[in-house]
């Protein structure tokens, strides 16, 4: 009775915020860009995780043997870098992409896959803190 | 397919790479989800995150 109780109020948070996130994403997905409304829009959501950083507790960290097995990724992320620092030095664009460049191209350019940025955006943002 | 655009695919295929990998060889490398867990489970790798998510909202929608 009790654990059915939990569970039906975390389901109405649950769908309280992903009603809340899914009109956050489709509002901001029609907003220009360089306006005052976007900025507020995605302000408020960046405060909101910020303030969650900030009240979150530490949890224990993985086994020490981590830092031996991160190196590969730390090396693709550095040669990842490098390579966006190339590209953005080139140009024209279409021979140098970067990455904003080809998300303009491939997921900006229209509202829905703008909207389903944005959402996604939101959520990360949400499982950043644990 | 430019040369800027072969680079890019270069780095997707070193991600599936790495992460096939890590799935194969847990003893070896650390899987994309342990990273992830390992930057959440700590106040720097969880500053560090929230700063670079902060910046790339930024980026794509307000510019």
């Amino acid at each position: 009775m009790r654990l059915s109780g939990i569970f039906r109020s975390r389901l109405r948070w649950w769908t309280l915020a992903g009603v809340f996130g899914a009109t956050w994403a489709w509002w901001i997905s029609a907003q220009a860009t360089f306006t005052s409304a976007v900025g507020i829009g995605v302000g408020g959501a960046i405060a909101l995780c910020v303030i969650r950083v900030l009240r979150a507790s530490s949890v224990s960290s993985e086994e020490e043997s981590f830092t031996a097995r991160i190196w590969p990724w730390l090396l693709l992320f550095g040669l990842a870098v490098a390579w966006e620092l190339f590209e953005l030095r080139g140009s024209p664009r279409i021979a140098h992409p970067t990455l904003s460049y080809l998300a303009n191209l491939w997921i900006l350019s229209s509202r829905l896959t703008r909207a389903g940025v944005a959402a996604t955006w939101l959520m990360v943002g949400w499982w950043i803190v644990p | 397919m430019t040369v800027g655009e072969f680079g890019w695919l270069v780095v997707i295929l070193a991600v599936a790479g790495l992460s096939l990998l890590a799935w194969r060889r847990p003893a070896a490398l650390v899987s994309l989800s342990g990273l992830w867990r390992l930057l959440r489970s700590n106040w720097v790798g969880r500053s560090a995150m929230v700063g670079m998510w902060a910046w790339l909202g930024w980026h794509l929608f307000v510019r």
